[in-house]
């Protein structure tokens, strides 16, 4: 089990996962969650964690935004 | 808060103190016994860069404390840079989230709580003149800021938050 500190003010933002929370000032404050979760595979909506969908595939040497080199 | 400073009819002669935390860690900071109130700033740790993007700026907060709302002793805790920067905190009573890759990180607790400033950049279009993929770092308020994007090979680190404590002291210097 480890510890999730959330940002309501922030949108529930997911900040950080610690093995043992420490004082933080409110609204921050620390959920428990599982030893998986991290800020950058999960976040926190509706009082539960979810994982993230997967980023998009990165654009080919010779495309960028779309554009294609000539 | 009327500490009695500015006061000249009711003045006390004070002292400043000023503590700096700006590596990544737990500390703690233990009050004195002359103290009439901290200011207290924080800074949350700033993110690294991409190869797409600079590293976001922690977030900041600053608060006066006076000593009779302050325990015996308060956990310090200054972030860490990272992919996220850590959260920064002096006990309960002001705290600073990190910067990321895409945000900034904001305060809470504090008399005064601030975002940090967002990184942003990637994909300059072919043309400008310009790499493509070059982003900005967030730079930091109190101990340097989010890295740099690395133009498309990865980026640079960001720096640890820091937590600022400056305890104003009875008596004179």
């Amino acid at each position: 089990m480890k510890y999730a500190l959330i940002s309501p003010g922030e949108n529930d933002r997911l900040c950080q996962v610690e093995d043992a929370p420490f004082p933080v000032a409110p609204p921050l404050h620390w959920v428990e969650c599982a030893d998986d979760v991290t800020p950058q595979t999960h976040r926190y909506v509706n009082g539960a964690f979810e994982l993230l969908p997967p980023p998009p595939a990165p654009a080919s040497s010779g495309e960028v935004g779309g554009v294609t080199e000539l | 808060m009327n500490l009695g400073i500015f006061d000249a009819d009711n003045a006390v002669p004070f002292r400043m103190v000023r503590r700096v935390y700006n590596t990544a860690g737990t500390f703690f900071y233990r009050k004195p016994a002359n103290l009439i109130a901290v200011d207290v700033e924080v800074e949350g740790g700033h993110a690294d860069g991409a190869a797409d993007y600079g590293g976001g700026a922690g977030g900041y907060s600053r608060r006066l404390i006076p000593t009779q709302s302050l325990p015996s002793g308060v956990t310090v805790v200054v972030g860490a840079n990272g992919t996220t920067g850590g959260t920064s905190s002096f006990g309960s009573f002001a705290s600073a989230t990190g910067g990321s890759s895409t945000g900034a990180g904001s305060g809470s607790g504090g008399d005064i709580n601030l975002r940090g400033q967002a990184a942003f950049g990637g994909q300059v279009p072919y043309g400008c003149g310009l790499p493509a993929y070059r982003g900005f770092a967030g730079p930091g308020r109190l101990n340097g800021g989010g890295g740099t994007t690395g133009a498309g090979s990865g980026g640079g680190p960001g720096t640890a938050g820091a937590v600022v404590v400056t305890e104003y002291l009875k008596g004179a210097a």
